[in-house]
């Protein structure tokens, strides 16, 4: 065991913690920062309820050593929608019935977050095969995917005016 | 969670010099992918892990002279958005897009889908068919060793417990390909998967061939006997399979009572994804995103 000093950026705000090099970020996130929209289900990285993004792009945060995610630029769930204003894709999770029990909805919403930043304009396949590490257990996916699209047509729409 | 501590390994010497300070005690991460499920099984305790994640001079693809150069860090995912990887080594970038789920691939890296050694890495066949070096740097020197015969068993390979993998070389090859069967798609390890590299003349006749298998023994395998028996036939005959449909056979020693697939089934599926590898790869490129 050993104990590190992390510089995190978590959601805008500059953190500075003490962690043990066992600590998982995803401890950090939910029980030091008491982020717990990031879920924690399976633990290796099989579920996709931890995801969380990493600049631009999803990371499973059960599998991150805290340590390792020195210097890192984080956003959970909670850091995704700006003065209580919704982003397109939550919107559209809401609008569209897209939760059921909404464990792994955090987890759905952050990776198409990421979905959309990587391609804007996914075609169903797309979205189907991107969301495969995400497991919804309420087979809620038909209303997960349309709500991908319909989150896209949004964006493309407010791009063009 | 499970005990371990952490050096942070900010350039290659550091990480070099690490792994010979701790010796066994060692143990490398850099995607976590793989590291942080073995803890959690238990399967490594009390180790150090060296970080290596930072190192850029470890990342990376580009062309050094008439050979592809990828660094141990390059993630699945930039080798799956890879121009020069789709066009210079079709059967890697094909890995690439059915590799573990597309988070996954963010972290996940070459060099570590080849240190788990896993029998059905999906990295592993297609850097088998383009006969890749794998480069590898410690404290006492640098040294190349030749994908085909680095894997000793299970989990097992020739690079020591001192040496670090930096990068892979290959010499571009349009005519390969791969090809996988899982039992779903996500997140699914492989049931088996097939790579090959296969030029053919102007009758379509198979002039060369090489074919590499995962998750029908306990290491990637080369299936020699399939190769030869592939050679000379018409790629586009399906009769003329026949004979590598018995061959192939010799080359694979499935493990019995596998939770994912009978002894049986993998005969039966194996020498389906050759052929279908070898014709793709004969056609010289990837195509549209395929499955078997």
């Amino acid at each position: 065991m050993s104990k590190h000093t992390i510089n995190l950026t978590v959601n805008g705000k500059r953190r500075t913690l003490d962690v043990q090099s066992n600590e998982l970020l995803i401890d950090v996130l939910r029980d030091r920062l008491y982020l717990t929209g990031t879920k924690y289900g399976c633990g290796i990285a099989e579920c996709g309820a931890c995801t969380v993004l990493h600049g631009d792009r999803s990371v499973m945060s059960c599998l991150v050593p805290a340590v390792a995610a020195d210097g890192w630029e984080i956003t959970t769930s909670e850091g995704l929608a700006k003065d209580g204003e919704l982003t397109p894709v939550q919107e559209s999770f809401v609008n569209l019935g897209a939760i059921q029990c909404g464990f792994c909805t955090p987890g759905m919403v952050v990776t198409s977050t990421a979905l959309l930043r990587e391609n804007p304009d996914p075609d169903e396949a797309y979205v189907k095969d991107y969301l495969r590490g995400n497991f919804c257990r309420c087979t809620g996916y038909v209303a997960i995917v349309q709500a991908v699209l319909d989150a896209a047509g949004k964006m493309k729409g407010a791009a063009a005016t | 969670m499970k005990n371990f501590a952490f050096v942070n390994a900010r350039s290659l010497e550091e990480a070099v010099g690490h792994l010979a300070a701790l010796g066994p005690q060692a143990y490398v991460v850099a995607g976590a992918t793989n590291v942080m499920v073995d803890i959690r099984d238990g399967k490594r305790n009390d180790k150090t892990l060296v970080n290596i994640r930072g190192i850029d001079a470890l990342r990376g693809i580009r062309m050094e002279g008439a050979l592809v150069w990828v660094g141990a860090l390059t993630t699945i995912a930039e080798i799956g958005a890879s121009e020069l990887i789709k066009g210079h080594a079709p059967a890697l970038y094909m890995a690439a897009q059915v590799f573990a789920d597309p988070t996954t691939r963010n972290s996940a890296t070459i060099g570590g889908n080849l240190i788990k050694a896993s029998a059905g890495g999906d990295t592993l066949p297609p850097l088998m068919v383009m006969e890749a070096d794998v480069h590898v740097k410690s404290a006492r020197g640098e040294r190349a060793l030749p994908i085909c015969d680095i894997f000793t068993g299970l989990g097992k390979t020739r690079v020591e417990p001192d040496e670090l993998v930096t990068h892979f070389t290959f010499a571009p090859q349009p005519h390969t390909a791969f090809m996988k069967m899982g039992q779903r798609k996500s997140m699914a390890i492989s049931v088996c998967t097939a790579a090959a590299y296969a030029t053919v003349d102007g009758e379509g006749r198979v002039t060369d061939c090489r074919i590499a298998l995962g998750a029908v023994a306990s290491t990637p395998v080369r299936a020699s006997a399939a190769e030869k028996a592939l050679l000379g036939i018409k790629v586009d005959d399906e009769g003329a399979y026949e004979a590598m449909y018995g061959a192939v056979q010799g080359d694979i020693n499935p493990r019995p009572h596998s939770v994912r697939a009978s002894v049986e089934y993998r005969r039966q599926i194996v020498p389906v994804l050759v052929k279908r590898a070898v014709r793709r790869a004969a056609l010289g490129d990837c195509g549209p995103r395929v499955q078997p």
